[in-house]
Parts: C-alpha cells; sequence; structure tokens
C-alpha cells in the first residue's frame, strides 16, 4: 500500500515532537525508522497511523486523504503494533489475536469459521500457536511483543507499523519475526534501534529531534559521519564471510579520545 | 449450501441454550421475588394472579392478596431486576472504558450527582413527577462524571487519579444533597429522602416499571452492539483506535447509556452501591473478561442479585423494611474486599 505523508507535526509542551517531516511510502517495500531516544520515531509511527490528537499535515493512504477514512476503513489497511500495551484483564493469547478482526467484524457480521482460520494463522506465523490457551499475565514480555504481532498479523493489513518490533525478543525469534517481516506480501514501516537490522531494510529514514535527517538505501544513509553525529558512536564496517553482507561494529566515542 | 450454513447454526446453539438458560433462572427469581415477603402467600396464588393478569385465566383468587401481588410485589421485583441489570452492566462499561477495575456509577460519583439532581428537582420543584425527577438525576449524574473526568485528567489522567477523583465528586454531590434536604425540606421530606437515599424499593409501582424496565433494555441493547469494541479497549484506547474502533464516538453513547441507567434507577430507588462493582468482577471469573459473554452475564447476575436483595431487606428483620443499599453493602463490601486482595496477588 502506497503511504504518502506531507509537512507532519505536532507539538508537545511548547516543544516540537515532531517537526515537518514528509515521507512517501512506496508499496510493497520495508521501511525503517531509525534514531536515537526521544528523536520522535513512535511519535512519528502513531502520525502515520492518524493515531495524534492535534496533528499538523497530511497523510494519504494510497491517494485517499486520511482524514476523510472512518477508523474502521484504517484499520482494514494498517495495522499497528505499539511500544508497549498491556492490558489487566485476564485475556488468553486467543483472545488477545482475536481482537486484530475488530475492524472486519460488525453486530451483523459476527466471528465465523473464516475469522478463527485467520487466527490460527497469524498465531502460528508469529510462534504463538502452541501458547492460545497461556492467559496474558502468564506471558514473558518477548511472548507478549510476538501476541502483538500476531493480533496484527490477524487484522489482515496492507500497512503494517511495528514500534520496536524486536525488542524483548531473544536473537532466534529477533531474526524469525524479521524474515516473517520480509516475507509478507504487505508494506511495513518500523521503528528499529538495531542498526545492523536495520540495513536489512529496503529504505531507511534516520529521525533526529523531530525532524527526518536522512532518507535512502541503508548502505548510503549509514556512513561512519551520520552514524557519529546523530548516535554518538564511532562504527567501523566489517564484512561477514559467510555471506559477503557488512556488518556494523560500535565504539563509544570516549574510548577513542 | 448445508455446508455454508452449518458452522452458523453451531455457533448459534449455545447462544441460544445459554439464552433459554439465562430466561429461566431470570423467570424463577422474579417468581421468587414475588412469592417471599412479609404476608406469606403460596405459590399457587401467585400463579394463579399472574395468570389472571397476564391472559385473563380466572382463577378466582381473594382480591387483596390479588392486589398485594399484582399492584405491588410484581413491579417492585421487575423494577428490582432491572435495577440490578443497569447497575451491574453501568459497571462493565465502565470498568472496560476507564480502564479501572475499581470503576462504578456508585465509587465515580454518578450515582451520588444523580442524587442530587433527583433531590433538586424535587425540593426545589423544579419539575413535576417521574420523569421530571429521572431528567434531574440525569443532568445531576451527567454533571458530577464530567467533573470527575476532568479532575482526573487535570490531576494526571491515571487510574488512581481517577478513583480519587470520583472519590472528591462522590462527597461533593452528597454534601450538595444534605445541604439541599437541611435548606428547603420540612422534617418528613427530609426523613423520606434520606431514607430512598440509601435505597428503597417499598414506593415501588407500575409506573416506575415503564421507566426501568426501557431503561435497562436499552442499556443491554447498547452494551451488546459495542460488544467487540468494549473487547478492544483491553489494551487502552489508542490500541481500540488502531483496531478500527471510533473511540470517542463509542465512549460518548455508552457513557451515556451508563449515565442514563444509572439515573434512572436512582430516581426510582436511591443509590445502591456495590452492585456495579462486584457483580461484573464475580462475572469476569466466572465467564472471562470477553464482552459478548461478560455483558449478558453481568445483567442476568445483577437482576439476580438484586431481587435476592431486596427479598433480604424484607424479611431480614421482621415487620421492618431494611435499605436494600444496606443489604448489598453488607455482601458488597466483602466482595470488594476479595477483589482487591485478588488484583494485589496480579499485579
Ligand atoms: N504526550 C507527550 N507529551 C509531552 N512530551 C511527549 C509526549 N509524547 C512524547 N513526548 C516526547 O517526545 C519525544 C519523542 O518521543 P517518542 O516516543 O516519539 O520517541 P522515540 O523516538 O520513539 O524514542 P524511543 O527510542 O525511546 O522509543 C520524547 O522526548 C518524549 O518525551
Ligand atoms: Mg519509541
Amino acid at each position: 500500500m502506497k503511504l504518502s505523508a506531507s509537512d507532519l507535526g505536532w507539538c508537545a509542551g511548547g516543544r516540537a515532537i515532531v517537526d515537518g517531516v514528509s515521507l512517501d511510502i512506496v508499496p510493497g517495500e520495508t521501511f525503517g525508522l531509525v534514531g536515537p531516544n526521544g528523536s520522535g520515531k513512535s511519535t512519528l509511527l502513531r502520525l502515520l497511523a492518524g493515531l495524534m490528537p492535534r496533528a499538523r499535515g497530511r497523510v494519504l493512504l494510497d491517494d485517499v486523504p486520511m482524514e476523510g477514512m472512518s477508523r474502521r476503513d484504517i484499520a482494514r489497511r494498517v495495522a499497528f503494533v505499539e511500544q508497549m500495551a498491556d492490558t489487566s484483564e485476564a485475556l488468553t493469547v486467543r483472545d488477545a489475536v482475536e481482537l486484530g478482526r475488530t475492524p472486519w467484524l460488525s453486530a451483523l457480521s459476527p466471528f465465523g469459521y473464516e475469522d478463527r482460520r485467520i487466527v490460527t494463522e497469524a498465531m502460528d506465523a508469529a510462534g504463538m500457536g502452541h501458547m492460545e490457551d497461556h492467559a496474558w499475565a502468564t506471558l514473558s514480555g518477548g511472548e507478549r511483543q510476538r501476541v502483538h504481532i500476531a493480533r496484527a498479523l490477524a487484522q489482515r493489513p496492507r500497512l503494517l507499523m511495528l514500534d520496536e518490533p524486536t525488542n524483548h525478543l531473544d536473537i532466534h525469534h529477533q531474526l524469525s519475526l524479521l524474515r516473517l517481516v520480509s516475507k509478507l506480501r504487505v508494506t511495513v514501516i518500523m521503528a528499529l534501534h538495531d542498526l545492523n537490522q536495520a540495513m536489512n531494510c529496503d529504505r531507511l529514514g534516520v529521525m533526529e529531534q523531530g525532524r527526518l535527517v536522512a532518507c535512502g538505501a541503508p548502505g548510503d544513509v549509514l556512513s561512519p559521519e551520520l552514524v557519529a553525529s546523530i548516535f554518538r558512536v564511532h562504527v567501523t564496517a566489517l564484512t561477514d564471510p559467510a555471506d559477503n553482507s557488512t556488518v556494523f561494529r560500535f565504539h563509544s566515542l570516549e574510548d577513542r579520545r | 449450501m448445508s455446508r455454508l450454513f452449518a458452522p452458523a447454526a453451531s455457533a448459534l446453539r449455545p447462544v441460544v441454550l445459554w439464552g433459554l438458560a439465562g430466561a429461566s433462572l431470570l423467570v424463577l427469581s422474579i417468581v421468587f421475588g414475588i412469592t417471599v415477603g412479609e404476608t406469606p402467600l403460596p405459590l399457587s396464588r401467585v400463579l394463579a394472579v399472574l395468570a389472571n393478569n397476564l391472559w385473563n385465566a380466572g382463577h378466582a383468587v381473594d382480591p387483596i392478596d390479588a392486589g398485594i401481588i399484582w399492584s405491588y410485589r410484581v413491579p417492585r421485583t421487575l423494577v428490582a431486576a432491572a435495577c440490578g441489570a443497569g447497575l451491574a452492566l453501568s459497571g462493565v462499561v465502565l470498568q472496560a472504558i476507564v480502564r479501572n477495575p475499581l470503576a462504578d456509577p456508585y465509587l465515580l460519583g454518578v450515582s451520588a450527582g444523580a442524587g442530587t439532581g433527583a433531590v433538586a428537582v424535587t425540593i426545589l420543584g423544579l419539575g413535576s413527577g417521574l420523569v421530571g425527577m429521572s431528567a434531574g438525576a440525569f443532568a445531576g449524574a451527567s454533571l458530577s462524571f464530567l467533573l470527575v473526568v476532568l479532575l482526573a485528567r487535570a490531576a494526571g489522567g491515571g487510574s488512581p487519579q481517577l478513583v480519587l477523583a470520583g472519590i472528591a465528586g462522590s462527597q461533593l454531590f452528597n454534601a450538595l444533597t444534605s445541604f439541599l434536604i437541611t435548606k428547603s425540606a420540612n422534617a418528613e421530606q427530609a426523613r423520606g429522602i434520606t431514607y430512598w437515599l440509601l435505597g428503597n424499593l417499598s414506593g415501588i409501582r407500575w409506573p416506575d416499571v415503564s421507566l426501568a424496565i426501557p431503561a435497562a433494555l436499552a442499556g443491554l441493547v447498547a452494551c451488546l452492539w459495542f460488544a467487540r469494541a468494549l473487547d478492544a479497549f483491553s489494551f487502552g484506547a489508542s490500541s481500540a483506535a488502531s483496531l478500527g474502533i471510533a473511540v470517542r464516538r463509542v465512549q460518548v453513547i455508552l457513557i451515556g447509556a451508563t449515565t442514563l441507567m444509572t439515573a434512572t434507577m436512582v430516581s426510582l430507588v436511591g443509590s445502591i452501591g456495590f452492585v456495579g462493582l462486584v457483580i461484573p468482577h464475580a462475572m469476569r471469573f466466572m465467564v472471562g473478561p470477553r464482552h459478548y459473554r461478560l455483558v449478558p452475564a453481568a445483567a442476568l447476575a445483577g437482576a439476580v442479585f438484586l431481587i435476592a436483595a431486596d427479598v433480604t431487606s424484607r424479611v431480614l428483620i421482621p415487620s421492618q423494611v431494611v435499605p436494600i443499599g444496606v443489604v448489598t453493602a453488607l455482601v458488597g463490601a466483602p466482595g470488594f474486599a476479595l477483589i482487591l486482595i485478588r488484583n494485589r496477588r496480579r499485579a
């Protein structure tokens, strides 16, 4: 799904949290968003998903202005996995994943067999199928994260937005999640902290203090100079003999003084 | 074709079975509520009177008994059922929407505001009769809920802030009610109002039924219609929005329905605590947190519970009626304590 955003902005406490961001997402691409803590990645994702009140700028989904669409219409196209979402309800894994079907159901078209199949598929894809009866309160952080991802998959979106999806996941599940995401036939926008993982995106955007300061192919964007100035670390690029891909190693700037 | 319809039919079967079971339980409770009372009446006479009035069965019954049963006990029991269902549903909705296990119309000041509104109308003679009182109660309830929510938001908007703001709101509106009573009511009015505020069903007649049952049914339909939306609030309002819920619209409709139910019930029977708090939690425990089950279960359990509480209030002390609010509090306070303890263990 195509998304174009122009001049997005959001202020809080007299400070611009996101400032004049324009962005075009190509159908089918995996777009990564990187930047230091507090640089506005989560806020930008929420703006792109139309979830922020008092937002400036506009977002077009397949050339249709999002402000004219109902929440349900948006939710049938766009799924969003928040950075932290918790519940005190005694939901099971399956209950939580079933929530993803919400935009497709109404009082007159209730949950049916097809929905059940989609939910089972989504749980299996996120590796949570074997835990479907487990209670939310008993899940580990990584399991909760995978339930959220399964919920987003059950929504059958054409655009998937993920805020630090690999957070809390062990290395196996990090890699399988990224593989799953890259194999999905949907457009993906995700915020990431691991620059090595970000290298696998089709394109990257770099945020700093609410602005999108760089955007393009990962290899071009993540230059040692940019990494040094934005992330305040020194980076050496190594080549992995297994597949000749570039791997970053980071050093604290202080160590080099 | 049959393959197409089979899943729907098999999904419908439990709904029908549970619906029948629930309806039977409700009818049994209502008959029980009508039969038990200060004047002992045999079940056969109660059934005869019901049959006479419902389909002109023409049984011979003592007119005094017939009067007690049809003019007093039947409306009283029906209103008890409607109030119990309405209060329990209000609790379910508030707990889901404000995401606070302690939310209920009583704790959030909605009942207190409704009481103030109803008393203001009665004493100051602003309107007349049942509808005027209910309208006053609705205005009071909306005002107090608005104040509580604004205060909670100004205080930072968290869960504890909401409960504290609710306490402040309840205190304020209870004080306003007392002030109105002392200032404007004569001694007899004052005693009557105070007694009514504790929860009292003894004045209930048929016109009250025609207010209580539609209010409870409207609330039930709204809650069932939005059952999925209520589920979607599990992970917060922003997650509900990303699941396609028009958050503001659903909040306004459901809180409006809650306020309407609470206001109607308070204007009829006074303010009855703990039903909206304890019943939803007990039902979550029994049928789980999903609202398509929780909503009907809570409505049924609330109705049955309040009928039982009303019967208890009539027979607890011979020849005296204990206010029903006292009975629900005697059962509810320990239930509330259990909820607190259970929540601590989970946190
Ligand atoms: N509602 C709000 N009110 C005030 N400030 C806010 C609000 N929401 C976010 N901020 C501020 O905006 C900045 C950007 O927040 P955001 O969550 O978008 O950052 P982020 O890039 O996602 O950071 P992280 O990597 O830590 O997830 C932060 O400094 C935060 O304190
Ligand atoms: Mg973030």
